[in-house]
């Protein structure tokens, strides 16, 4: 069982990778080199991102686009850690509820494809907890 | 680790034939006969057989593996050298590219680069490569721009409209383009009512799905001296550069990337942004064609959408951007794209692009994105 895994193998906390060497972040932890100084593995430790960040930016997707993609979806960008910006999903009723600013946070969801982190206003993640959600 | 040598440091390189099967909708139509008609037309255009081709750089992102040979023997087995390229959008480009270096290096004298393409199934090695993304869109371009759109209204005050003016554009110089995949101008109201696909970009905004071919002879000057070609009609490969993203804090890598490759390929060229008269960029969708006309220069930084709304990008204004139609309007089938870009440039140059000729080209500017991202640019003059 990986470290960051509960007994049902779902990710205790969403982490990224942090270069011992240039300090710079990677997405995700398990990357195989440091995409800023080129640092292998051995280099390179994981953090934990729970904490909330700034939405910077949100559109809505209306076409299926990829596999696994239920629209219409919103998708945003967090700057996960420091100069290390991430395309994410974002749970709300629509965009205009996630303006660009509104602090996010991940949660883990369970769905068919094996589940992922969405992110959700920080005001709201704990009180919105359903049954498949932790 | 000595200097990077550009192409007008080597030998001149001129193209001298060129061919397109017109770019459509997936069909059942074999790849062959999309990529064996560009070729036989490029042939034809530039007055050399078959034979007289030393070797042939296929560009192709969906059609598997070694599709060049299994093409090209229809035209006769000569033993020439074959080699497949694959760099997603800039897959043609790239092939492009080695054949003007093969060309300028001294190695041959007569190269063919050949772009094909069917719609493929659209698998991606960056699926393959373990490391899940956060969101399944992190590696869909068209979500990628629909975010630097928004960004662009929220930070720099664009406009859906100006938007849509890009597709109108590319459309309207589309229509006049025989090559073209679609073939009808368009108006603002067309544009932004069609279905929405992500943010504000609509469909009429993005580039289709779809299939050709396009084929380029690039050859020496001495070759053309020796089998008799038609010099008038050459147009020179004046710089070729490549290049990937860099990270960046602040400014979009990619539009960095557009910024940093064409002020190379234009400082190996020897001219400024403002001597372009001709633009064939990536405008897979209509955001692309302004932040992208200001990081080459032909406009300022924050005035792609007033440059167009004036003209500027017009064919017959400053600097006709994509007067082939662009990829939203001429169409975009991954392999052939970057190739049909320099089939319109030299179309252009030659003054030979009928009812859609800018008065006086003279030069162009090729400028690829791939998938990644590269970079793939030519600057190309008349003579």
């Amino acid at each position: 069982m990986n470290a960051n895994s509960s007994t049902d193998g779902r990710p205790l906390a969403l982490q990224a990778a942090r270069c011992g060497n240039c300090h710079g972040y990677s997405y995700p932890a398990n990357v195989p080199g440091c995409r800023h100084c080129g640092a292998s593995p051995e280099a390179i430790d994981t953090i934990d991102c729970m904490g909330a960040v700034p939405l910077r930016n949100v559109v809505t997707v209306y076409a299926p686009l990829a596999p696994g993609l239920a629209v219409p979806a919103i998708i945003g960008e967090v700057e996960l850690c420091p100069g290390l910006i991430e395309e994410v999903r974002i749970d709300a009723e629509d965009e205009h509820a996630v303006p660009p600013g509104t602090p996010v946070r991940p949660v883990w969801i369970d769905d068919e494809h094996g589940g992922g982190w969405v992110f959700r206003a920080a005001t709201t993640a704990a009180a919105s907890v359903k049954g498949d959600v932790r | 680790m000595s200097h990077p040598t550009s192409l007008m440091q080597q030998r001149p390189v001129y193209v001298i034939g060129i061919g397109m099967h017109p770019y459509q909708f997936p069909s059942e139509t074999p790849y062959p006969q999309l990529g064996l008609r560009a070729v036989r037309e490029a042939l034809a255009d530039a007055g050399l057989a078959w034979p007289q081709v030393q070797s042939a750089f296929v560009g192709t992102a969906a059609l598997g593996m070694a599709a060049g040979r299994v093409m090209l023997r229809h035209l006769g087995s000569t033993g020439l050298e074959v080699a497949q390229v694959e760099n997603a959008s800039a897959s043609g480009s790239t092939a492009f590219r080695l054949a003007c270096l093969q060309v300028a290096s001294g190695e041959r004298d007569v190269v063919l680069a050949l772009g094909v393409d069917k719609f493929g199934d659209g698998r991606r090695a960056v699926l393959k490569d373990g490391l899940p993304p956060l969101s399944p869109t992190a590696n869909v371009p068209l979500v990628k721009f629909a975010l630097l759109a928004r960004r662009a209204m929220r930070e720099g005050g664009l406009r859906i409209e100006d938007l849509a003016a890009v597709a109108v554009k590319n459309h309207g110089n589309a229509s006049r383009n025989p090559y073209a995949q679609f073939r009808k101008p368009r108006t603002i109201e067309q544009v932004l009512n069609s279905p929405r696909i992500a943010g504000d970009l609509t469909a009429m905004q993005c580039c289709p799905r779809g299939e050709g071919a396009a084929a380029a002879i690039v050859v020496s000057e001495s070759a053309m001296r020796e089998l008799g070609l038609d010099r008038s009609r050459a147009v020179r490969v004046l710089s070729s550069v490549a290049s990937s993203e860099e990270l960046q804090q602040d400014a979009p890598a990619l539009v960095e990337l557009v910024r940093k490759s064409s002020a190379q390929a234009l400082d190996q060229a020897g001219i400024g942004p403002r001597e372009l008269d001709i633009v064939e960029l990536h405008d897979a969708f209509t955001i692309e064609e302004l932040l992208y006309s200001e990081a080459i220069g032909v406009c300022e930084t924050g005035e792609g959408a007033t440059f167009l709304a004036r003209g500027g990008s017009q064919i017959g204004g400053q600097c006709a951007v994509n007067p082939s139609g662009g990829l939203i309007g001429m169409g975009h089938p991954l392999g052939p794209t970057g190739i049909g870009q320099v089939a319109e440039i030299t179309r252009q140059l030659r003054g030979e692009a009928g009812d859609r000729q800018h008065p006086g080209a003279r030069l162009a500017l090729a400028h690829m994105i791939g998938l990644g991202s590269v970079a793939v640019a030519h600057v190309l003059s008349r003579g």
